[in-house]
């Protein structure tokens, strides 16, 4: 057996950690005692190892509790229910998240998180790497009066958040742990200090003016929350979260989080040695005596900071505030979109500097430029034997490559329906977007609408829509995935997972909810499901498909670990082996079906299909679908044990 | 580390290290990624991956690449061009003479009947190269032993890449 994983129970130490990793361990230096989010990279894992510790380690369950909340805004408000009961409570989500949850987040800054403290840990995502926007949801900072803490190294990660709850709570202030892709998922080595026991019960206190934020409570709440936040701004130098790296140049650079190591790194390839930096780990509030000893003696500024300028407009205002003379450069220099890196910094900076970077670099880039067509596109597609693939191969087939048809995408794997060569998605918005636009395109149009929706989504804030579809009877398709996981974010054992094991039906919710026309069907039969499809277009008003299939990833993991059990016990298992001979080359598998275990191949000097059996899971939808029966079923122990998928 | 959190998703990963740590923070490390041009050493599980990711690359740089393709959907569809090998080792010899390949995935399923062993082979591949400074074969071992589900057949993994890995290096 390996090793156990004791990073999180260690009194002391020295251990290499993620970001995330690092967060948790310091939420329990902190002594945390209640979690709740919606999984959302790259905030996913935090739960994910809290659920870890509470799982190998039930003793912590006397004071932690961890919950995955149907959506950002429920996990929001049950984080703020925790704190007032004097607890401190941690709320990870994704950037997007913060929208879901800023109606609640709005009243929760207002009220203030005492007699706890509240940590909501924001994962941004400049560059877009793992969400469908980058969105600076920094200005949430200004609206709200979240107090924002933004950490650069994993130890920074662990020791900074203790610093947040401690300010959290001495302050009455929601406080934004500012993570990113890039910083939530980086490794480091982090020294450890002793765990600390969170409150295991707590007491809500009565509190009407604090916890009811009405007129006339709302404007004076308004008022005692600027109080609060201009009592923490005085005290951000003593904190030791700011600090500057000294240097005589009279050009310096402010900046924060990931950038400044792109930033330190760039000065060095450049070297510009002598320019001064300061690194702020708190971006908001801004103390302005800090800010203005650091600018009053420079010529210019450089704000380094990715997406739009947030610390540039502050920083602006504070030197006009104060009347320095002094030039404030940014967003001139830099771009205000996607990721940054070191190359691209040393690139921003040596423009402005004047200097060349290290031809190293400059060769690399040149180089690559120089071949870079030819590299083909690879975009992420749905596992091998995916259902949800396999559906929209029926969409395909059944609607006559969507002739005269709309398809109203959402968030989960099938947002991935627009990639090509299915291309089966016309437009997304956001968590329960599609079903939402339906509604709305249906009024209008005499176009087949049809909206895909995944199980996790469909609770996050998919029911509220259909309701209302049903309500107006909307012309529309709505195809529920029900792969019974949280797949897109990896299959955390959330509220699906739990609902589901209670027995709980998305059919009987349809039912309950009055779906006129509701059918349950399988995507590993997909001439079943395309005739199906079919008939529900021809149908006037809203249809409800439900595509009752498990997650492919988790169905061959399960499979396989049955199959392992099963042979140690000396027990033989029926085969199944799928193969191509004969292959006509019509693409029906290629690029309608699309499975990535197919590839294209020469054998024997003719072009064919060729199924790579050791990526192929045998969910046989191709060999059901192949028009000139060029795929072969072979079944090796025919008369032994069979180990099918499971049902759901 | 990043890739799209799905399937077939390109996916890269940064491993970068100092073994002492200066007071100066000028000198020390402060970015997890690598700068364009500074990479000293490609592991490569796909070949053309080596080329999506090349803008890390110069002279100084090996690379150690399966030889095993993973072609994308649209390559399968007919819909785009995959290069051949010869095409993409012509390209990464414009980086640098030592492109190294190695067909991983065969070994591991001619081996232990199962591609999980690739990244073991691979691993054993790179230290062939010795450009993996500070890190003796103990010390993989110790951590396959102590870390890795079937560390037996891992460490048997570790010492075919090693030992096929010295032979191809040795070859040019």
């Amino acid at each position: 057996m390996p090793r156990k994983d004791t990073r999180f129970l260690d009194e002391q130490g020295k251990v290499l950690m993620l970001g995330n990793e690092a967060l948790v361990r310091g939420c329990l230096e902190a002594g945390v005692s209640y979690v709740s989010q919606y999984p959302g990279t790259p905030t996913s894992d935090i739960g994910e190892y809290f659920h870890q510790v509470l799982r190998e380690n039930p003793e912590f369950k006397e004071y932690l509790v961890h919950h995955w909340a149907v959506n950002e805004a429920v996990a929001t408000s049950a984080c703020a229910g925790a704190a007032w009961t004097g607890c401190r409570s941690l709320n990870p989500m994704k950037h997007v998240g913060l929208n879901v949850a800023s109606d609640a987040l709005s009243v929760i800054a207002l009220n203030g998180p005492n007699p706890g403290g509240m940590v909501v840990s924001i994962g941004s995502d400049p560059g877009s790497l793992g969400s469908h926007q980058e969105q600076n949801e920094r200005f949430y900072a200004w609206m709200l009066h979240l107090p924002t803490i933004e950490p650069h190294t994993p130890q920074e990660c662990k020791d900074w958040i203790k610093i947040a709850f401690d300010l959290s709570e001495k302050y009455d202030l929601v406080f934004d742990f500012r993570m990113s892709t890039r910083s939530a998922h980086s490794r480091g080595f982090v020294e450890l200090e002793p765990l600390k026991k969170g409150k295991g019960k707590g007491e809500f206190i009565r509190n009407i003016p604090k916890f009811n934020s009405l007129p006339p409570h709302a404007i004076n709440n308004h008022i005692r929350l600027y109080e609060r936040i201009e009592k923490l701004r005085a005290a951000i130098p003593e904190l030791g979260l700011n600090k500057i790296i000294s240097g005589d140049n009279k050009i310096g650079i402010i900046t924060s989080g990931m950038p400044f190591g792109y930033t330190m790194e760039a000065l060095e390839q450049l070297g510009l040695n002598d320019v001064p930096v300061l690194k702020l780990g708190m971006i908001y509030p801004l103390n302005y005596k800090e800010i203005t000893n650091f600018i009053q003696n420079l010529e210019k500024v450089i704000i380094i900071e990715e997406l739009e300028p947030f610390l540039e407009l502050k920083i602006a205002e504070i030197a006009q505030n104060q009347r320095i003379n002094v030039e404030i450069i940014g967003e001139k220099f830099f771009p205000k979109y996607n990721e940054f890196s070191t190359g691209l910094v040393a690139t921003c900076l040596a423009k402005i500097f004047n200097k060349t970077p290290k031809d190293q670099m400059i060769k690399a880039i040149d180089y690559f430029n120089s071949y870079k067509e030819i590299i083909p596109s690879r975009f992420p597609t749905f596992c091998t034997g995916c259902p949800e693939r396999a559906t929209l191969y029926s969409i395909l087939k059944a609607t006559n490559s969507l002739e005269n048809t709309v398809i109203c995408g959402d968030i989960g794997c099938y947002v991935m329906s627009f990639f090509p060569p299915q291309e089966c998605s016309d437009l997304i918005i956001c968590m329960s977007g599609g079903i939402s636009a339906a509604i709305g395109m249906s009024t209008k149009t005499e176009q087949q609408i049809i909206a895909l929706i995944g199980d996790s989504t469909f609770f996050h804030t998919g029911m509220p829509p259909l309701a209302e579809a049903v309500g107006y009877n909307s012309n529309v398709l709505l195809i529920i995935f029900e792969n019974s996981w949280t797949a897109m974010t990896g299959h955390q054992d959330d509220v699906l997972r739990f609902l589901i094991n209670k027995g709980f039906s998305i059919e009987k919710i349809c039912k309950a909810i009055g779906v006129p026309w509701l059918r349950v069907e399988d995507s590993y039969n997909p001439k079943k499901l395309t005739r199906t499809i079919e008939e529900a277009l021809k149908i006037k008003g809203l249809k409800v498909i439900i595509i009752k299939r498990e997650c492919a990833l988790q169905a061959h993991r399960w499979r396989m670990n049955q199959v392992k059990e099963l042979e140690v016990k000396g027990e033989k298992i029926k085969e199944e082996v799928y193969q191509i001979y004969n292959c006509q080359m019509c693409y029906e598998c290629a690029r309608i079906l699309s499975c990535p275990a197919i590839r294209r191949t020469v054998i024997n000097e003719r072009e064919t299909m060729q199924i790579d059996e050791d990526r192929c899971i045998k969910c046989g939808v191709c060999f059901k679908i192949c028009p000139n029966a060029a795929i072969h079923k072979s079944i090796f122990n025919a008369l032994e044990k069979e180990v099918p998928f499971r049902e759901i | 580390m990043h890739g799209l959190a799905q399937r077939e998703g390109a996916i890269s990963s940064h491993t970068r290290y100092q073994k002492e740590i200066f007071e100066d923070d000028r000198k020390n490390l402060q970015s997890p990624l690598i700068c364009y041009g500074d990479a000293d050493l490609y592991i490569c599980f796909e070949p053309v991956e080596a080329l999506r990711r090349g803008i890390f690359a110069s002279n100084k740089t090996t690379f150690v690449i399966n030889t095993r393709t993973i072609p994308p959907i649209l390559i399968t569809a007919d819909l785009e061009e995959y290069p051949s090998l010869e095409k993409i080792k012509e390209i990464l010899k414009g980086y640098s003479d030592e492109v190294f390949f190695m067909n991983a995935t065969e070994l591991s399923l001619e081996k232990f009947n199962s591609n999980q062993q690739v990244n073991i082979i691979m691993l054993g591949f790179a230290i062939a190269t010795g450009k993996i400074p500070f890190i003796e074969i103990e010390h993989y071992e110790e951590v396959i032993k102590e870390w890795l589900r079937d560390p037996d057949d891992n460490i048997q993994a570790l010492q075919i890449g090693l030992e096929e890995g010295i032979k191809i290096i040795k070859k040019k």
